[in-house]
């Protein structure tokens, strides 16, 4: 136990630098990857439509089952905010709200993984600005 | 609580246990890091006794939220790229509650929120609005516990460190007090009556002292915030960290005005430098010298004074001859025997005109032309014997030297004026690179005070000066008060292309080691020197052929004032 302990401890203290080593990159589901907490979370945006998948630190799809989550979305110069609720195959979370999926959407998930957990946040830019 | 998926099947005191003793581990590690130089690699430390912050920036936007000890959070909003204050809104969603900040002046804001008084970690998200542009940021902020009842954990252990001695006095007291006190009343009653007088001074003594040192107490705690709220928003100092980077407050890079650049990989015409001298245009500058020994006399508008706008063809002074003695005497005889000749030219001239017809037309012409002769020599020597030399501006243009005053006597060769046309000016340098000077595609020159004058190449010479080949170059628009005659640093641009990345000039400093550095912005409020390789590109441009990658934030506008940071 002492040693989880401390490996937990070290994790924690670590974790701001994880934060900052990666950057955005493209999911396996085509949404945007970023970092959320200790894990990695992909949000793909439709118009209307938010799709959120969750994979741990190696991007293993881990189950959205027990995680809630709300979304702020910046969209249109209008900000809202959504909750997501879990997609029937438990796979992922998917919130809808009226907004369309242009580059300038911005969207903040603010979720909590399991019960009892601490709450954590990532920003995205689901849409890349087609150069 | 922080918590790993894990911890979450254990039972529920252990967790709490566990998070406690991490809790104060976090809390007990930043002040050790303060003092033992701890770094944890790349990862932006937070700065050990800053006001806790949080900071977040997207492509366009940096944010700073600085959280001051009375609760309220300042917020500063900046473009990402440059650096500069960015006017606009702010508003906060705190735990799902969205709080409007209040706009303070340009980029500055402040927010407050019982939220931001309840210790922990409290994640933050922004609303940006700036123009056109909205964006959202998120951060996190760790509101730290209220040690000792007043300011923050750091603040109180700072305070505890800093006054260790009269906290110890007090609390030496304090026991001492107490020990006494103690020790009188569990005391038998003395024997002597005498004795209880005696005793209670001393018991009195300590708790006067106890109480003292408790208002100590109390005052000191009392004394953190009201301290820290002097310091709102401009309260942090800039400085150097353990680890070379250089923290400076976002109030402090206003103050500042640090302004970046994010760098670009390009490609430049690699520059030649030397040190010329700014010289007048030849066909636009003169001297003004008498021609004989003798006295300056003004002109008919004065004596020329230095700055005057002098034409071209005016008079700006005479010269009096002066003779000797001798001289003076064979110039009055020379005179009076050209008087004579020409009275008796002129009478032979009259005479033989009265007896035109009979005489030869040739014999008049003759004489003729003998009385103008003498004539003209008569007034030829009429300047020499009471004449005078006039001084004459041999081109328009400014009068910049003058040597000489009324009355003087000057030799002849004497410069007296020269005359500078301020439009007209030329560098003259030494090359000392014969083959760069075969692919000039463009010059300019540094002046001592930083202006950059555009150069025209205009020609060299062939005989080698010290070594190096003399270089003409013609300046476009020099400005009126160019200092003529001063060095000023050339820097020719040839045809050889280098790749890297073009910065100000300004924006490369010279590091104490040595080595010329830039700073990095590489996070808000965070600068770190990186040693570059630079070549000069013109007066005012440098490139950066190693050091630096594209992509990242340089700081071109007081790069100075940051490496003076200590």
């Amino acid at each position: 136990m002492p040693t989880k302990r401390s490996l937990i401890a070290a994790a924690l203290l670590v974790l701001p630098s994880l934060a900052m080593a990666h950057g955005p990159s493209r999911g396996p589901n085509g949404g945007q990857m970023q970092d959320i907490g200790s894990y990695h979370g992909e949000l793909l945006a439709q118009d209307g439509r938010l799709t959120f998948f969750l994979f741990d630190a190696n991007d293993r799809p881990l189950s959205a089952s027990g995680a809630t989550a709300t979304a702020i979305v910046l969209a249109g110069g209008r900000q809202q905010t959504l909750t997501f609720a879990p997609r029937p195959d438990g796979a992922a979370l998917v919130a809808s709200g009226e907004f369309r999926a242009e580059p300038s959407l911005r969207v903040v998930v603010q979720l909590v993984p399991a019960a009892g957990q601490p709450r954590i946040q990532a920003r995205y830019a689901p849409i890349e600005a087609t150069r | 609580m922080p918590l790993r998926p894990s911890l979450s099947r254990l039972p529920p005191s252990l967790p709490r246990l566990v998070a406690l003793v991490l809790l104060a581990l976090l809390l007990l590690h930043r002040p050790a890091a303060a003092h033992e130089g701890h770094d944890h690699g790349a990862a932006p430390e937070p700065v050990s006794t800053a006001l806790p912050r949080a900071e977040a920036h997207s492509d366009l936007f940096e944010i700073v939220a600085i959280l001051q000890p009375g609760g309220a959070l300042t917020v500063t909003l900046d473009r990402y790229a440059d650096n500069s204050p960015l006017d606009g809104s702010v508003t906060l969603t705190l735990d799902g509650q969205e709080v409007a900040a209040e706009r303070l002046g340009i980029g500055l804001f402040v927010a407050r929120h019982p939220l931001l008084e309840r210790p922990g970690r409290l994640d933050v998200v922004f609303t940006v609005t700036a123009g056109e542009d909205m964006d959202l940021l998120t951060a996190t902020l760790d509101v730290p516990a209220p040690a000792a009842a007043s300011g923050t954990m750091v603040e109180a252990l700072a305070l505890l460190q800093s006054n260790i001695v009269q906290i110890g006095i007090g609390l030496g007291l304090l026991v001492l007090g107490l020990l006494l006190g103690r020790a009188s009343v569990r005391r038998p009653l003395p024997p002597m009556v005498e004795e209880a007088p005696a005793i209670r001074p001393v018991e009195a003594l300590p708790s006067g002292k106890r109480r003292a040192a408790a208002l100590l107490l109390i005052a000191l705690t009392a004394a953190a915030p009201a301290g820290a709220q002097q310091a709102l928003v401009t309260g942090e100092v800039p400085r150097r960290l353990q680890d070379g980077a250089i923290f400076v407050p976002k109030p402090s890079q206003r103050l500042l005005g640090v302004r970046t650049l994010l760098t670009e990989n390009g490609e430049a015409s690699a520059a030649l430098r030397m040190i010329g001298t700014l010289v007048p245009d030849p066909n636009a500058s003169g001297r003004v010298q008498a021609s004989q020994n003798g006295r300056l006399e003004p002109g008919d508008a004065g004596f020329p004074t230095l700055g005057q706008r002098v034409e071209r063809g005016q008079v700006l002074a005479y010269v009096t001859p002066t003779y000797s003695a001798a001289e003076r005497g064979s110039l009055i005889q020379n005179a009076a025997e050209l008087d004579a000749q020409i009275t008796i030219l002129e009478a032979r001239v009259r005479r033989l005109t009265t007896l035109r017809g009979t005489v030869a037309e040739r014999e008049i012409v003759d004489a003729q032309a003998e009385l103008a002769g003498a004539r003209q020599r008569r007034t030829a020597i009429q300047p020499a014997l009471s004449g005078r030399e006039p001084l004459v501006a041999p081109v328009t243009g400014i009068v910049s030297t003058v040597r000489g005053a009324v009355g003087q006597l000057v030799d002849s060769a004497t410069t007296v004026v020269e005359i500078v046309d301020p439009s007209r000016l030329w560098v003259e340098a030494l090359a000392f690179d014969r083959a760069a000077l075969e692919r000039i595609t463009g010059a300019n020159a540094t002046l001592p005070d930083g202006r950059v004058l555009d150069l025209v190449f205009m020609g060299r010479g062939l005989t080698v000066r010290q070594q190096a080949v003399p270089v003409n170059f013609r300046v476009d628009n020099p400005p009126p008060d160019a200092p003529i005659g001063i060095s000023v640093l050339v820097t020719l641009r040839t045809a050889r292309a280098v790749q890297g990345v073009v910065l100000p000039a300004d924006a490369v400093v010279r590091s104490a080691e040595g080595p010329p550095v830039v700073f990095e912005h590489a996070t808000a409020e965070r600068f770190i020197p990186r040693q570059v390789r630079v070549q000069p590109l013109d007066g005012t441009r440098v490139v950066v052929t190693a050091g630096l990658e594209a992509g990242q934030r340089v700081v071109v506008q007081g790069a100075a004032l940051i490496a003076q940071v200590r």
